[in-house]
């Protein structure tokens, strides 16, 4: 709707004026987001510095995955994670009200309301390596394959914000575990390893992350173009049903809310 | 009715925890729980324009009973309705229409000036503009901040953020109005504020007011109608002057002595509940108040001497305690 | 006798929030499993032969890597930055007659004991119930000299730890520096790679830093990797990290402690 776009901006506009009012806020957020994306780049450096091929993966490749995930997590970083951290304290000092009183779906509110501007240098840092490890490599891309390497990126973003926000709403259940926010950040990260690493491994616990271990490893197959359909197939259907659940399982977890006693 | 309450009952399970070290290591193994009954079967209704107090101790349920009302807490059995709609449902036209108020909430963007709060409610409440600036002029000259609009919240006083809250809170101008504990905290000049706010709101707007609160003032200056509640459950609803006539089963004699008279002497006209020289306080039935005041003006130096109903919180602590 | 009635208020505090202990612990777990897995992608399609260690070594690194985050790196610089001095917190224990330093140390053990047992028990559980071969040293000398390097590795850690956290009287905001903070112990404690698998131009960096210190050199020196005279080095470097640390946080404190004070809440 309509109204959702027009509130969203001014969520957007208010996180931006009070990033200007604090510049210190800022330049310290921009040292946490510049630290963690180097730092996603130097570990996979370290880890492919004396390993010439990981389940078919070469350095190179295994790069360029960091890449798409210092795309994906910047995205999801400026948006989402802010407020996952925000929703965890909120849920375990029955803080929620002022978000259940609004005439404004609550998912909504709880998970857009805070725009991390600072996390936009993770997407530049992995789009800009990106585009020069493409270049460098003469590696053919055509827009078609660009655009659907963006679409999927976006269906990932959505899978995990889905997953995500299924975890925190088990905090309904259990407020005091609200470092288990600080746990889906390191889960997160797993993602920029290949995907075969996971499904070949300890089979029945890694089907368990299965949803995540498709999130980047797919857009990234389809820009160095190995061959891929099911795969699409399936983190799309992964998405769009995870979305559905944390939607239904949000609504009935209210009823256990028991908000802040006076 | 604007707001009916049917067998309205909220009900927690919680898992008693044992203090120290066994303690914790026995709740490993064997985890017991017991119900706590917030709120008990409770039923009363509201007209539109009313202005109702709630009143009990701490932990009476007022503050449960509020948020069933306002749709933050799924009832555990009864039936709630407020302007027509299921609270709970949280359907965007109920939620439009009513505003909740509680002591701690904070919802103004602690770095930015309280307009810009506003301005993000006018968009998520739908106000039209000439509706807006009409609201906000008029709160802000009732709540007298025009001078600190610019100024960022987190450089406000206290007292001043409360205000802006209750703007922010109200510039949608909701239909129904739950205050929770509003002078809480507050200082006394603030308290009256507050008070003379809640009144010319309700006054001029003709919105429904339900009010929780654990100070009598509140409720002697506001609430013309008054709901008691304890452990769960309401004790009485209706008039406060009526309350005072139902329950007040006795009248306050107030005696200011000329010179000393020993307390036995003065027990003998009824029960002497102060006495500090030259003043005395002596409570007698009802019926019996002018006979014991004549009684006193015969037999004792007497200075001034004044007939009065009692507290009201005299009163209801008794309610509370169920003294005859 | 109060040290320990002391130290035992702060276990049942860390006690009663065992399920937040036990969500760090999986942190812990995560990481080095994850690595773990591809190493074990690297050995299988024989990408590994450039590295010198055998998987077995790489397994028992990562797998003990788990005890050795648990049991050695404290955590408290967040409670010293955020609790005590941007909440004021500072001003309880700057009345009592008891050294700041000492009550930190105390608070943080009883939540390292706790964790650390979650982390034992999934290791037995994976060496045991598994049978996976985790190598370590075999001379029970050289076992009792990893403890002491141990204990050691801790202190400097938790030193360190007590100076990132006092910086909060200089820092406007301690977010940005304790990630930086985060990323360097990460990246230069081995809990990516071994140090000894580093590019040749930053190792001797990284051995040199005060974070191998914390993690790596006991770690390898439960693996058995380090010689007597090796082991003897590694102390006399714990020893010198300490006082450093140590020093400066003395300095801090006397000079912060006047800010501090100064601003009041």
């Amino acid at each position: 709707m309509r109204r959702y776009l027009r509130v969203y901006a001014i969520l957007g506009k208010l996180s931006l004026e009070t990033l200007l009012a604090y510049r210190a806020n800022f330049v310290n957020s921009i040292v946490a987001s510049l630290s963690w994306g180097a730092f996603s780049f130097f570990s996979i450096f370290l880890l492919v510095s004396k390993t010439t091929n990981v389940y078919g993966w070469t350095p190179t490749e295994i790069i360029l995955l960091t890449c798409g995930y210092s795309i994906l997590i910047g995205v999801f970083h400026t948006l989402f994670s802010t407020n996952f951290e925000r929703m965890a304290d909120l849920i375990n000092w029955g803080q929620l009200d002022a978000f259940l009183l609004r005439p404004l779906d609550s998912q909504f509110s709880l998970s857009l309301w805070w725009v991390n501007y600072a996390s936009l240098v993770r997407i530049m840092l992995g789009a800009g390596l990106l585009w020069y490890i493409v270049q460098r490599s003469a590696l053919p891309v055509p827009a078609f394959t660009l655009a659907l390497f963006f679409i999927l990126v976006c269906v990932g973003i959505l899978l995990l914000y889905s997953i995500w926000f299924i975890v925190a709403t088990l905090l309904i259940w259990f407020p005091r575990m609200s470092n288990v926010i600080e746990l889906l950040f390191n889960i997160s990260g797993m993602v920029r390893y290949p995907g075969e690493m996971y499904q070949n491994a300890l089979g029945y616990i890694f089907f368990f992350f299965l949803p995540l271990t498709l999130i980047i490893t797919t857009p990234v197959k389809i820009l160095v173009r190995k061959s891929i359909s099911w795969e699409m197939i399936l983190l799309v259907a992964f998405a769009i049903c995870f979305f559905v659940i944390s939607r239904l399982f949000w609504k009935f977890a209210l009823r256990y809310y028991t908000s802040a006693s006076s | 009715m604007i707001i009916s309450v049917s067998d309205l009952s909220k009900h927690y399970r919680v898992h008693k925890k044992e203090p120290g070290f066994l303690g914790s290591l026995r709740s490993l193994f064997h985890r017991e729980y017991e119900t706590v009954k917030a709120v008990d079967d409770i039923s009363f209704t509201i007209d539109g324009g009313e202005l109702v107090g709630f009143i009990g101790p701490n932990g009476a349920g007022k503050t449960t009973t509020l948020k069933c009302l306002s749709g933050l807490l799924y009832p555990t059995a009864g039936r709630v309705s407020v302007l027509g709609f299921t609270p709970f449902d949280r359907k965007t036209a109920f939620l439009k229409q009513i505003a909740l108020v509680m002591g701690q909430k904070n919802q103004l963007w602690w770095d930015l000036p309280a307009s810009e709060t506003f301005l993000l409610n006018k968009e998520i409440y739908e106000i039209p503009d000439s509706e807006y600036k009409k609201t906000l002029n008029e709160l802000v000259d009732l709540l007298e901040v025009e001078q600190i609009l610019k100024v960022q919240v987190r450089k406000l006083s206290l007292g001043e953020r409360m205000k802006m809250e209750l703007i922010a809170a109200l510039i949608h101008t909701p239909k129904v109005l739950f205050l929770d504990e509003p002078t809480i905290g507050l200082d006394v000049v603030m308290q009256k504020k507050m008070r003379d706010f809640v009144r010319a709101y309700n006054e001029m707007h003709k919105s429904t007011i339900l009010l929780t609160s654990h100070y009598m003032e509140d409720v002697r200056q506001l609430a013309r109608r008054v709901i008691i509640i304890d452990h769960g459950k309401i004790l009485y609803d209706g008039k406060l002057d009526q309350l005072v006539k139902k329950f007040a089963k006795y009248k306050v004699l107030s005696v200011i002595l000329e010179s000393y008279v020993p307390p036995d002497k003065l027990k003998e006209i009824g029960e002497l509940t102060d006495y500090d020289f030259p003043r005395a306080v002596i409570r007698v039935p009802r019926s019996a108040s002018n006979v014991a005041a004549a009684q006193i003006l015969q037999k004792f130096p007497v200075d001034d001497l004044n007939i009065e109903e009692p507290d009201i919180e005299d009163i209801i602590r008794d309610v509370f305690t169920r003294k005859p | 006798m109060r040290y320990v009635r002391i130290f035992f208020i702060f276990f049942q505090d860390a006690f009663v929030n065992r399920s937040t202990s036990f969500v760090w612990f999986l942190l812990a777990l995560f990481n080095p499993l994850i690595a773990l897995l591809f190493w074990r992608g690297a050995f299988q399609s024989g990408g590994a032969a450039l590295i010198g260690w055998s998987y077995q070594m790489i397994a028992s690194y990562y797998l003990l890597l788990v005890v050795a985050n648990t049991l050695l790196m404290p955590h408290i610089e967040m409670e010293i930055a955020r609790r005590d001095i941007q909440m004021g917190m500072l001003s309880n224990y700057l009345t009592r007659p008891f050294p700041y330093l000492l009550l930190k140390l105390f608070s943080e053990l009883p939540w390292r004991i706790i964790q650390t047992f979650f982390a034992v028990s999934v290791l037995l559980f994976i060496t045991i119930g598994l049978r996976v071969n985790v190598h370590i040293a075999q001379d029970p000398f050289l076992l009792v000299f990893t403890l002491v390097i141990a204990a050691a590795a801790h202190l400097v850690a938790f030193m360190f730890k007590m100076v990132l956290g006092l910086s909060a009287l200089w820092v406007t905001d301690f977010g940005g520096l304790s990630e930086f903070a985060d990323v360097v112990i990460i990246i230069f404690a081995g809990f990516v790679v071994p140090l000894a698998l580093f590019p040749q131009w930053l190792r001797p960096i990284a051995e040199a830093s005060p974070f191998a210190y914390m993690i790596y050199y006991p770690l390898v020196s439960l693996l058995g990797q380090i010689s007597i005279a090796g082991m003897i080095r590694v102390l006399a470097g714990e020893i010198i990290w300490f006082s450093v640390l140590f020093v400066l946080y003395r300095v801090m404190w006397t000079s912060g402690i006047k800010k501090f004070t100064g601003i009041g809440q």
